[in-house]
């Protein structure tokens, strides 16, 4: 039976043999900047197959509109910051830097629910909401291209959290999705918002992280590389 | 690192001896004592190592890339091992023979099994087949199909598990 020691020296010699040229990933700014850029002007399109809304000029002078589209867009760059960096071994962002996705969240959620408390029947109103399912729709066809792109962005590099880094790589994409959806939907009710834009990207979010492992799994990124 | 991620061979299986052994060090100063796992740590880093040198940049220090590399596997391996522990998978999962005393009847079962084995899954099959047939290491089929320790043993309970499913009567466990 062959030694511990004998095995990791075969480790060595394979490795060593396999050690093919490799060119160094770009710095995760760079990666950032470049889907940055991509996903914007897939969720552009996106939003002008769907169909913008057509009070879109006005909605641009709106503070409720512009409020929710910048709280929307610090969760869509903070998780996808957050994402990059960690999926690069010796650079991850800190434990603070890595709760700035979820600060944001609960900045837009508080916003949602404050908006919804300041009237008079806010459960109500929850409760009366119609279901809107077109919305997770909007949500869903926005985030995929953006989201696919930047799964496939971070699979090339050697994220070392799987769950993490699908949940923020979710959260993230979804969270565009929602700042897509925003600019086709023509209802602002805070109340809807609440349920058919916000929980919708929590929910996506959440299922990201399940399906972690899956993206990003160690067993997956070594039958990858071994392609 | 830099040559490594040039292709050179010799400097990077130099490297990787000195990694092997920082990992191990790592993993013992973690733990405070010695496990019979170390090994398998150390091999698992190397091998992320491997597939993540292209991260590399040569502008940043060494050691805070290599050693997040050494604590995830770490933390993984040391999760892995509590579940292996809980769900404990060992070569006595393997079913055993019922056989009579005389010959035919265990011809019967080992048709049996064979039909079984192939109504596996392929890499199930393909574990539980180098295992108990070609009497394979755990770790020469881990590095053979491409997969951790961790999912050759877990796949192999499953196929044993399987296979006890599907021969009933005809096996038990030893």
């Amino acid at each position: 039976m062959k030694s511990e020691h004998s095995d990791l020296s075969l480790t060595i010699a394979t490795l060593a043999r396999s050690a093919t040229p490799v060119t160094p990933l770009e710095a995760a700014s760079v990666r950032l900047a470049r889907w940055a850029i991509t996903s914007t002007a897939l969720a552009v399109l996106s939003i002008a197959i769907l169909g913008v809304r057509s009070d879109v000029a006005a909605q641009m002078m709106n503070g409720w509109f512009l409020t929710r589209a910048t709280v929307t867009l610090a969760i869509v760059v903070s998780a996808a910051i957050v994402t990059f960096f960690m999926s690069v071994p010796g650079v991850e962002p800190s434990r603070l830097v890595s709760a700035v996705p979820f600060a944001a969240c609960l900045v837009w959620a508080v916003m949602l629910v404050g908006t919804l408390a300041a009237t008079q029947s806010p459960v109500d109103i929850l409760l009366q909401v119609t279901p809107h399912p077109t919305c997770v729709l909007l949500i869903a066809a926005t985030a995929i291209m953006p989201g696919g792109i930047l799964v496939r962005m971070l699979r090339h590099a050697a994220p070392l959290q799987a769950r993490s880094t699908s949940g923020f790589t979710g959260l993230a994409s979804f969270a565009l999705g929602a700042l897509g959806t925003q600019f086709v939907c023509t209802n602002d009710a805070a109340a809807h918002h609440l349920l058919w834009h916000f929980t919708p990207v929590v929910v996506f979010a959440l299922a990201s992280v399940a399906v972690g492992s899956l993206l990003f799994g160690w067993p997956h990124r070594q039958q990858r590389h071994s392609e | 690192m830099q040559h490594a991620q040039q292709g050179e061979e010799d400097a990077y299986a130099e490297l990787l001896v000195l990694l092997a052994a920082a990992a191990r060090s790592y993993v013992r100063s973690r733990l405070g004592t010695t496990v019979p796992w170390i090994d398998d740590v150390v091999q698992e880093t190397l091998i992320a190592v491997h597939h993540a040198r292209h991260t590399f940049d040569a502008r940043r220090p060494f050691a805070p890339w290599f050693y997040a590399i050494a604590r995830h596997r770490f933390v993984d391996a040391v999760r892995r091992e509590q579940r292996v522990r809980r769900h404990e998978l060992v070569d006595h999962a393997w079913p055993e023979f019922s056989c009579g005393p005389d010959d035919a009847a265990c011809r019967i079962d080992m048709d049996a099994v064979r039909r079984a084995l192939a109504s596996l899954p392929p890499r199930q099959r393909e574990v539980v087949e180098s295992i108990k047939l070609r009497d394979e290491g755990v770790r020469e089929i881990a590095a053979r199909l491409d997969m951790t320790i961790t999912s050759v043993k877990v796949t192999a309970h499953r196929g044993y598990r399987t296979l006890r499913r599907l021969l009933g009567v005809d096996l038990r466990e030893e």
